[in-house]
């Protein structure tokens, strides 16, 4: 009876084996990105970008959340994929905190380490912060003369009604809500917090567009493209509090070895993308509801990188 | 009716489908029947349907009217048909504003408002009941069941090919990821048959072990019970390790596609679930089998092998098969959840919407998950009826009435 | 023919049988009798090798049964059971059909012995042989289960128990029908019972059984005479004597009775002078009434006397038992009561002396 179950068990292991498709062909290189709009657009330009220029990729774009697809790449199931340098602050315990404040220090800091420890190697970052951010809606800004986390810092003290939409995380970290609050002196009672656990910056974006439950201010990200659309503007973090998150490629070095050219060809397209026209292309996924894979398309033969 | 039952009171009998009545079209003329907003993820304003087809909201009043009416007298007939109607008529009245409302416009999203979920839901409802009081036989249900849906989709095709819905938001979401859609769509049903055929053997041998054996049963339900209680994202989430794991030290297993990560871990669990009520129904379909008919089968020189094929197989399968439905409707959903350790199928589109608060992207994963599980839920219900042996429906029919 | 030779059957510490030996002639019908869990339901599967001896061994024909191979035996064996067991999906001709399609048959030899099978056991094979066993009575399903039994004409038929489900009045009527069956074919039959009733009624030979050991083996009135202990005396029950009138039958203890037709002169019968009685028969000899000149007087109207009774209470068939005539006698205060025929002709009389005649020792019909 026992044996009657176990080689059944061992039938279903092996159906399922078989029945999963094999994918060994010539040794493509597979490309996986976090499931946001931004890790989208730039994981399919990656696909496109590679595949056009002769190098076999598997598209596996849209995998998982940041643990997930970081655990995919150290599992050898992918091979690349768009990875935010300040980051490095949360994969490599005991760093100096400020060394990712700085946007070549963190780069380095990181790309030496994950080499080291993990055999991955991180190509050349694209010019952008996506980084924690505090937005404004636009008609208060432009009423009380919100320009900076200065100028909240002063409307917040001097009385002023605010109500923030932010995620668990933001308000708890140690990193994010109270290194603003303790660099720009502002401190927010809890009535003034609206707290989504888990929450994504398009819900706390959503949220302070349509001013549900009070909400005028929002957390979100810099390089969000649904800002503008939702009525938003970012309030600039002149005393650079928080770390630099910069997109980066990065890849598994055997797969670099058996195809030095990735490089230079990533290098070529993420050089040139700077915070508007990131922005720009996560606008055209969110809000206007383009594919992924025809805003990739578009930019790259916009860029001339490919036909 | 027997003889001997009270005559239920008229007014009794149409509460429901008045209240229900009252429900719908308070739905359709109050709530918002579209929701128009200037871009996919901005503030958008309802559009109630008096204001987009003021004719329709009239036809629709008019139809619960009727609907109501005919349920005062006994015998329901036109009560389902006017349920499909106002169905209908809601769609087409979708179909016909759509284009007018935000044809033009590219960048303008028109979601289908509560007002027509909830009109489509009491219709929907309503049609259920005046199907249900009706004395019409099982088979006249099923065929008006058939008929019905056909008709509903026969209306929807057409309202899609002449291009009326290309306005709706859902519409666009889907034109502009066509390719993608289409590739989740084929993976979801792959995913799904996938463990569905790992699930049916695991379930079906455990089963059958159960019914022939004490340890067997409690060892084997213990097993499945335990699994059944751990929540499919946790489950998957606990698979990633140790198949990672295992895909590292025995590199076959890589190049095979299994790994810590993608369809491998969800098909393990997803296989594991769909074993459960399989396993519980075919145990309970050879349990079923008389044992008196056994022993004579024995007794008269069946062998082993005949005595199963010939007498406990015919007996137990249309229980297994509603086992097998119950997993199939069971796997369905579960493979959307699959999405999220990079298994791809619906989910994708599920999630995505969700992390974008794009809610037009979460329904068009959404929608087609309820669709599959429907067919495939009324699919299946059809093939258990037609394996049911015709000497075990005519005992079922003879208890109904009660001979 | 069928033998047991020191057969014994252990379950685990239980003694089910113990040192049976036993002989079953062909072409009669055995019962087992005995309390619950003397093992006669054990013995009888001991023949269709559903249960296996741990001593001894059971021998059919000479040929001991473990060289006979399990199912070829058994498709052989006719085999009937208390619950029935008819298979719910198949028809009823399908049911009765199995052994013969096990035995692969021809199709048009099969279905011809399906529908000769259900005429044998009193079921129209045109109204019952498409329905289905959840539609048949108790009393119809067992007589498809004896048909699907005697279905591939096997020589030996084990019955357990198989009218104990049945309600009284339908297990006589099934009683009386499979006697008649038995008296066509001849089969060679092991029935067990725990009804000594039964037992009595139907068997040619009784093996009665107590705790796994046979205590007495003998023809029913052999038994019925000359028990072998108190147990089985007890067993028997105390009517041993009404029991063994049971077994015999009004035709064989009938002696032929004085009738007069009713268009004859039945006031002369009356006046006539003589003491007697005279049974009236119409002109086909069927059965009218009664005149006895000792209770009617001359003057009294004959017609109106025969009129007045009500004979049918009466008179017995001829096939009745010894014992229904005794309790028609008692009933109606008669000494004598007429027998009659299935079309109620008269055949004859019996009166209560006939009766005691039966009932003594030994005593055989004249």
């Amino acid at each position: 009876m026992n044996g009657k179950i176990v080689l059944l068990v061992a039938s279903c292991i092996l159906s399922i084996a078989s029945s999963v498709s094999a994918q060994n062909a010539s040794n493509p290189v597979t490309i996986g990105s976090k499931i946001d709009t931004e890790g989208t657009v730039l994981g399919k330009m990656i696909v496109q970008l590679l595949s056009a220029n002769g190098i076999p990729v598997v598209d596996k774009v849209g995998f998982g959340t940041t643990d997930l697809v970081r655990k995919a790449i150290a599992a050898k199931e992918l091979d690349l994929y768009v990875e935010y340098t300040g980051n490095g602050a949360f994969f490599f315990q005991g760093t100096d905190p400020t060394v990712w404040k700085s946007e070549s220090k963190g780069y380095e800091t990181v790309k030496r380490l994950d080499l080291e420890k993990n055999g991955i190697v991180w190509l050349t970052p694209a010019p952008a912060n996506n980084t924690w951010a505090i937005a404004a809606r636009k008609d208060l800004a432009d009423k009380e003369k919100l320009a900076t986390l200065e100028d909240f810092a002063r409307y917040v003290r001097g009385g002023g009604k605010a109500k923030l939409a932010a995620s668990e995380e933001f308000i708890s970290s140690v990193a994010a809500l109270p290194a603003f609050q303790a660099a720009y002196g502002f401190k927010l009672a809890n009535d003034q917090l609206l707290s989504f656990s888990g929450g994504n910056t398009a819900l706390t974006e959503q949220a302070a567009s349509q001013g549900s439950n009070g909400v005028n201010f929002a957390m979100a990200y810099g390089t969000d493209g649904s800002l503008a659309a939702l009525g938003l503007v970012v309030l600039a973090d002149t005393k650079a509090v928080q770390p630099i998150y910069e997109p980066t490629p990065i890849v598994r070095k055997e797969v670099l070895d058996r195809y030095p050219a990735i490089a230079s060809i990533l290098a070529g397209l993420f050089k040139k993308l700077d915070l508007v026209t990131l922005q720009g292309l996560n606008a055209r996924a969110a809000v206007n509801g383009e594919s992924p894979d025809a805003v990739a398309a578009s930019y790259l033969k916009d860029k001339g990188l490919i036909k | 009716m027997t003889e001997g039952e009270e005559r239920p009171s008229p007014f009794g009998s149409i509460l429901a489908p008045a209240a229900l009545a009252a429900a719908g079209l308070a739905s359709a003329a109050f709530l918002p029947f579209f929701d128009l907003r200037p871009n996919r993820i901005a503030q958008g304003r309802g559009i109630p349907l008096g204001e987009a087809e003021p004719l329709a909201l009239a036809a629709v009043a008019a139809l619960w009217l009727l609907l109501v009416l005919s349920g005062i007298k006994p015998g329901r007939r036109s009560g389902a048909a006017l349920a499909v109607a106002i169905a209908a008529l809601a769609l087409a009245a979708a179909g016909l504003a759509a284009p007018r409302l935000a044809g033009g416009d590219l960048v303008a999203r028109l979601s289908l408002g509560p007002g027509f979920w909830l009109l489509e839901l009491t219709a929907y409802a309503s049609y259920v009941i005046a199907l249900r009081s009706g004395r019409r036989s099982e088979e006249k249900r099923w065929a008006w069941s058939l008929g019905s849906s056909s008709f509903i989709i026969l209306l929807l095709a057409i309202l899609f090919a002449s291009g009326s819905l290309d306005a709706l938001s859902i519409t666009r979401e889907w034109s502009a990821q066509r390719t993608v859609f289409a590739a989740e769509m084929k993976r979801h049903i792959a995913l799904t048959t996938e463990a569905l055929v790992a699930g049916g053997i695991l379930g079906a041998g455990i089963g059958a072990a159960a019914a022939r054996g004490k340890t067997a049963r409690s060892a084997g339900f213990f097993f499945l019970n335990i699994f059944q209680t751990i929540p499919s994202l946790a489950l998957f989430g606990l698979l990633v390790i140790p198949l990672a794991a295992l895909a590292d030290r025995f590199p076959l297993l890589r190049a095979w596609g299994i790994g810590g990560i993608g369809a491998a871990p969800a098909l393990i669990a997803l296989s594991i679930y769909a074993a459960l009520p399989i396993a519980r129904n075919t145990c309970a379909g050879l349990e079923g089998v008389p044992p008196a008919a056994l022993d004579a089968g024995r007794g008269m020189g069946m062998g082993k092998v005949q005595l199963f094929l010939r007498v406990e197989l015919p007996l137990a399968l249309p229980v297994a098969v509603a086992g097998f439905r119950t997993a199939a409707v069971q796997a369905i959903g579960n493979v959307a959840i699959a999405a999220l350790i990079g298994a791809g199928g619906m989910g994708v589109f599920i999630f995505q919407g969700l992390g974008q608060f794009a809610l037009d992207m979460v329904l068009m994963g959404t929608l087609p998950v309820i669709a599959m599980a429907l067919v495939a839920d009324a699919g299946l219900g059809a093939l258990a009826r037609v394996l049911t042996p015709r000497g075990l429906r005519v005992a079922v029919a003879s208890a109904e009435s009660g001979r | 023919m069928i033998r047991f030779e020191g057969v014994g059957r252990s379950f685990g510490d239980v003694r089910a049988v113990n040192g049976l030996d036993l002989e079953i002639p062909e072409r009669e019908l055995c019962v087992l009798v005995g309390p619950s869990g003397a093992g006669k339901s054990t013995i009888l599967r001991m023949i269709n090798r559903l249960v296996e001896p741990t001593e001894g061994r059971v021998a059919l024909d000479g040929r001991d049964l473990r060289s006979i191979g399990a199912e070829t035996l058994r498709r052989g064996i006719g085999y009937v059971i208390q619950g029935v067991g008819l298979f719910p999906h198949l028809t009823v001709s399908a049911n009765v059909s199995v052994v013969p399609e096990l035995l692969g048959w021809p199709r048009a030899r099969i279905a011809g012995r399906s529908r000769e099978m259900l005429e044998l056991v009193g079921l129209d094979p045109d109204r019952y042989g498409p329905r289905y066993p959840s539609q048949l009575s108790g009393g119809e399903a067992q007589r498809v289960g004896v048909a699907r039994a005697l279905a591939s004409d096997p020589p030996i038929l084990l019955m357990d128990e198989p009218f104990s489900a049945v309600d009284p009045v339908n297990r006589l009527r099934l009683q009386n029908e499979f006697l008649s069956i038995q008296r066509r074919l001849r089969k060679t039959v092991v029935f067990v019972t725990h009804d000594v009733d039964e037992a009595i009624r139907l068997a040619d030979r009784i093996a009665v059984l107590r705790a796994g050991s046979l205590v007495q083996y003998d023809e029913p009135e052999a038994i019925l005479d000359r028990p072998a202990d108190a147990f089985i005396a007890g067993f028997l029950g105390a009517d041993r004597a009404l029991k063994r009138l049971s077994r015999r039958t009004i035709r064989d203890w009938m002696r032929p009775a004085a009738s007069a037709r009713v268009d004859s002169d039945l006031a002369e019968l009356l006046c006539g002078g003589g003491q007697g009685y005279w049974w009236i028969v119409d002109g086909d000899g069927r059965l009218l009434g009664c005149l006895d000149s000792t209770l009617a007087g001359c003057s009294e109207d004959p017609r109106e006397i025969i009129a007045s009774q009500r004979i049918e209470d009466m008179a017995m068939n001829h096939d009745a038992s010894l014992k229904d005539a005794l309790s028609v006698m008692l009933g109606s205060s008669a000494r004598t009561i007429p027998v009659v025929d299935g079309a109620f002709r008269l055949v004859g009389e019996i009166g209560l002396d006939d009766v005691e005649r039966a009932a003594d020792h030994g005593g055989k019909p004249k």
